[in-house]
């Protein structure tokens, strides 16, 4: 009886604790936080990438948003000062623009970091955010679809600044029956050497390139067209992280959703405030870029059959600009 | 119109003055290419057209090369040589030797949709210019497009597209003046309004125009006839190029619907004459609406879009011309008032079109459509105080209403259906083959049919061949099929449309990212061509051309970039063997932009026309060759939303002169503008 007894209040006390934590859950779920967004002042298209971040962060309706522009004419004391009135839970901090003034904002602020490339650096310093990276899964998704034959990937990188993509990759397609194979590499001498030595021993049907957004062994004047150039050569598909390389002939990659990446922000900051680590995640996207006239060359391998469901793709007219 | 006082359209730039400051480097390394943008925030786009030898201007270049009208920017396309007629300086785009007088053998588009007129085929017989701080890009194709477009895509199509709201700052205000006391404004609005995507354009202008001289006219030529004895030319004397108009437009969509409205007005001058003869007192108006609907889905089905359009186009033009000068006497009696005619025309366009895109068969992409275009040209009305009688015009006691008793054309109408269908086919990997037939019925001349073929091959990673052919139709319009009461230009109702076949090989060449080297060549064969001969209206004309063109797009670093091309063609007109005359053989364009620091550009254009020959019985030396050279400083963000430019056209003052009709009334041809200088104000507020 005693034990019953024990186990009886035991169990009550569990009980308690859990329902104590399910309300307090409940109740932080439902919390309004205040969240102030800093974005640089722009023209016309590029303030539209903004306004689309900052649409998609005001969806989340447990956030009250107020968005500030920040430009260089601004006086940082007005704005920290500003910042402590109105005390918000946490600051999304958006673009790369006056790094001085947004350390100074994390010293006393919650921050979140969003519309910039994040690196293994960032993440060390602890920051959490959504990098304009897109993530490697979309991205080997879209393949898997047009080319389901694909078994490798390649990727040729810099770990300090791309070793946490990469692993995040690897992580990644553990599932889906891929493998990336990572080739660290410090400098663009060594790159050169290793993607020559990919793309010789590449087999078109099963391995593929993944070339990287932002990495510093990759040079888009000199290394970029020659690893292009090989590619179309040797029949390699290439994907990028990168869309601007689908125009000068990569297979496909992933366009920014500035409204996605707005959604992200706010869950990441959620994230934050309920007490999560800080976290840097890959911006999620559906609209896929494609070079179709690198699908045509590939076309034995290749099946392209809902072109129309891709946001853009290449190449365009000749525009004579 | 109103003139419009130049301090209202200053007064433009102080309706707010809220400071905005432009952090574009925040993008560097985010968005390598601005197509990213306008993606990320519009719809989804569908694949291709069919191949052909293209040309696309962006709204950037027609920044840079501080274009004020259309005209400017077609001139830099190559093959294309923009001159003028001399009733209304009407342009005359000329594309690879293919030439005449009311232009009817170029389709002109605005957003895929044609602006042609019925009447004479052409965009209008008042068109007075169109602006272009609302166009987002003209895409030029030279060469035959009717297997999709359907008529008058014949020596070329012109499509420009208007910008949708993503591409307006907010609210934009703009104005420019310069020379021949030209005004210009503008004001534009790109947001969201009740969840539609919104863009709102208006554009005025009001300009007296260059008045260079005419030294001699056609009255001149009359005035030395001993037996009229005459003297009545108002040569030497200047043209008349005064013109106001106004452009009004707006663009509403959403995910999948589109509704576009517009409505555009002008008032210009005689030019040189309708006659030839110096007009200093005549007019001619113009209105049109336009209206669309469009629904697209690009999800329509699995392996279906589909795209349903209605357009519906009104326009009418309304002449008030003096087409000899007071004091003229053909030989019938003397007009103390001049000879007076006031045509007017009014016609309205109704449109069907369904399209649908299917992806299903592997290697294949085949685009199917059908349609219907009913033309109504539905009212004609015309007053003048002359009765011709052979070449000879008798003098009436006035001004005398003749739309009932022997007006100048009929009013008419003409219902087309048609349906097309065409297969982007990738038989082996590099090759595609793309086959296209387009079969118009019109209620009028029957049945055409118009097929497209284009092999495309892949031939390196950096080199693009494409083998083209095409067959196009022009259909006659109903001046030429309608005209009544005109001793000299008699329209024939059992009129066929003109037929051209064009083979064309073309080249692309990507040497690096940062230079790109286009080259064609080409050959056509124009048959049932439809002239006024020796009066009535016949199918009677044939004309063969060969040429190349080449084109180099070089951005030599990140601050200079340099475009170029250079055309070349030979026309010869089968019936008399000689050159087909007017266009330039040659032509040879240079454009360099270079940009100084973040704010201040520069840019400098030059323009060589070379070789244009006399039509066959003029006996006039061929018409001389020119240079222009234009140059455009231009200020960004000097302050915070603010853009300044200056330029100067025709900077060194050159003469520059467009041929007159044969055998040459106007013996000195047409003068173009010499140099003028503009100054522009923009700014946007967010």
């Amino acid at each position: 009886m005693a034990y019953f007894k024990k186990f009886y209040g035991a169990l009550m006390l569990v009980l308690l604790f859990c329902t104590s934590t399910i309300a307090d859950d409940d109740l932080r779920a439902n919390a309004t936080f205040n969240i102030t967004v800093l974005y640089p002042e722009a023209r016309k298209p590029y303030s539209t990438f903004f306004d689309a971040i900052i649409n998609g962060i005001k969806e989340q309706p447990q956030l009250n948003i107020q968005a500030l522009t920040f430009d260089k004419s601004l006086d940082e004391e007005e704005l920290l000062l500003s910042l402590q009135k109105t005390n918000p839970d946490a600051v999304i901090l958006l673009g790369r623009e006056n790094i001085p003034l947004q350390e100074k904002i994390a010293t006393s602020f919650k921050t979140v970091h969003g519309a910039l490339f994040l690196s293994g650096q960032d993440i060390k310093k602890g920051h959490s955010g959504v990098s304009m990276n897109p993530d490697p899964a979309l991205l080997f998704a879209e393949l898997k679809k047009i080319q389901p034959s694909i078994k490798e990937i390649h990727v040729v990188f810099d770990p300090t600044a791309n070793g946490w993509l990469v692993q995040r990759a690897i992580e990644s397609t553990a599932k889906n029956g891929l493998t990336i194979i990572p080739h660290k590499v410090s400098n663009l001498q060594q790159a050169a050497l290793k993607y020559k030595e990919i793309v010789r021993n590449s087999n078109p049907t099963e391995d593929a390139l993944w070339l990287l957004h932002h990495d510093p062994t990759l040079d888009n004047k000199s290394l970029l067209p020659r690893v292009l150039s090989d590619a179309w050569k040797y029949k390699q598909v290439v994907i990028s992280s990168n869309p601007s390389h689908v125009r000068r002939g990569a297979l496909l990659s992933i366009l920014p959703d500035n409204q996605q990446i707005g959604k992200d922000l706010a869950l990441t900051v959620i994230r934050l405030l309920n007490g999560g680590k800080a976290n840097i995640t890959p911006m999620q996207s559906t609209l896929v870029v494609a070079n179709l006239r690198t699908a045509k060359h590939l076309s034995n391998t290749i099946h392209l059959t809902k072109k129309t469901n891709f946001a853009l793709t290449y190449p365009k007219g000749v525009a004579n600009d | 119109m109103k003139k419009l006082p130049s301090c209202f359209l200053l007064a433009l730039f102080y309706v707010s003055t809220t400071p905005s400051f432009a952090t574009e480097k925040a993008f560097e390394g985010l968005y390598d290419d601005v197509d990213f943008l306008y993606i990320a925030t519009g719809r989804k786009q569908t694949v291709s057209q069919a191949p052909a030898v293209a040309s696309i201007i962006s709204a950037k270049t027609i920044r840079q090369i501080g274009a004020h009208d259309i005209d400017e920017v077609l001139e830099t396309v190559p093959g294309l040589h923009v001159s003028y007629s001399a009733g209304g300086y009407n342009p005359i785009y000329q594309i690879r030797g293919i030439s005449s007088n009311t232009n009817p053998q170029v389709l002109m588009l605005i957003n895929g949709i044609p602006i042609t007129n019925i009447f004479a085929g052409d965009r209008s017989q008042s068109w007075g210019g169109m602006p272009v701080e609302n166009i987002s890009r003209i895409e030029v194709i030279r060469g035959p497009g009717s297997a999709l477009y359907g008529a008058d895509a014949f020596a070329g199509t012109i499509n420009i597209i208007t910008k949708n709201a993503t591409e307006i700052d907010g609210l934009e205000v703009g104005a420019s003046a310069g020379s021949f006391d030209e005004y210009r404004g503008w004001l534009q609005y790109g947001g969201s309004v009740a969840g539609w995507n919104t863009a709102f354009s208006v554009q005025v202008l009001d300009t007296h125009g260059q008045h260079e001289k005419i030294d001699v006219d056609f009255q001149t030529v009359l005035d030395s006839n001993p037996f009229l004895g005459t003297n009545a030319s108002l040569a030497p004397g200047s043209v008349n190029l005064g013109r106001q108009s106004l452009d009004t437009r707006i663009d509403l969509s959403n995910d999948k619907w589109q509704i576009r409205l517009g409505y555009q007005q002008r008032e210009i001058n005689a030019g040189a004459g309708l006659f030839e003869a110096l007009d200093t007192v005549g007019e001619a108006n113009s209105q049109r609406y336009n209206a669309d609907l469009t629904y697209l889905n690009t999800d329509f089905s699995e392996n279906w879009d589909f795209k349903a359009q209605y357009s519906f186009f009104n326009t009418f033009t309304k002449t008030n011309a003096m087409l000899l000068p007071p004091g003229t006497d053909t030989g019938a009696g003397v007009f103390p008032n001049g000879v007076i005619g006031q045509p007017d025309v009014y016609e309205r366009h109704n449109r069907i079109d369904l399209s649908s895109f299917y992806t299903g068969l592997k290697n294949h992409d085949i685009r199917v459509g059908i349609g219907f275009h009913h033309q109504d040209q539905y009212k004609i009305e015309e007053k003048k105080n002359y009765t011709p009688f052979g070449v000879v015009l008798i003098p009436l006691p006035g001004v005398i209403d003749v739309s009932d008793s022997f007006p100048f054309n009929q009013e008419k109408t003409r219902k087309i259906y048609y349906g097309f269908i065409q297969d982007a086919w990738d038989f082996a990997p590099d090759w595609t083959l793309t086959a296209g037939l387009r079969y118009d019925h019109y209620s009028d001349f029957g049945g055409t049919l118009n097929p497209r073929l284009a092999l495309v091959w892949q031939t390196s990673y950096r080199f693009t061949s494409k083998l083209l052919y095409g067959r196009s139709f022009r259909a006659p319009s109903f001046a030429e099929q309608f005209n009544i009461n005109n001793p000299v230009a008699i329209g024939n109702p059992d009129l066929d449309p003109e037929v051209i076949d064009t083979y064309e090989v073309a080249f692309d060449y990507a040497a690096t990212h940062d230079l790109k080297v286009g080259f064609n060549v080409f050959y056509y064969q124009m048959s049932d061509i439809i002239r006024f001969d020796p009066t009535t209206a016949n199918n009677t004309g044939k004309q063969t051309g060969h040429g190349l063109e080449m084109e180099v797009n070089w951005k030599a670093t990140d601050k200079l970039t340099v475009y170029g091309n250079y055309a070349y063609q030979s026309s010869k007109d089968k019936g008399t063997n000689s050159d087909a005359a007017d266009s330039p053989q040659q032509q040879l364009y240079v454009r360099a932009n270079y940009t100084l620091t973040p704010t201040w550009s520069v840019n400098s254009q030059f323009n060589h026309v070379m070789d244009r020959q006399r039509a066959n019985g003029d006996t006039r030396s061929d018409i001389d060759d020119y240079s222009l050279v234009d140059l455009t400083i231009r200020a960004k963000e000097f302050s915070p939303g603010y853009e300044f430019a200056i330029s100067a056209r025709n900077l060194f003052n050159e003469d520059t002169r467009e041929p007159s009709l044969a055998p040459g009334a106007i013996a000195n041809d047409l003068p173009l503008a010499g140099r003028g200088f503009f100054i522009e104000l923009r700014k946007s507020l967010h």
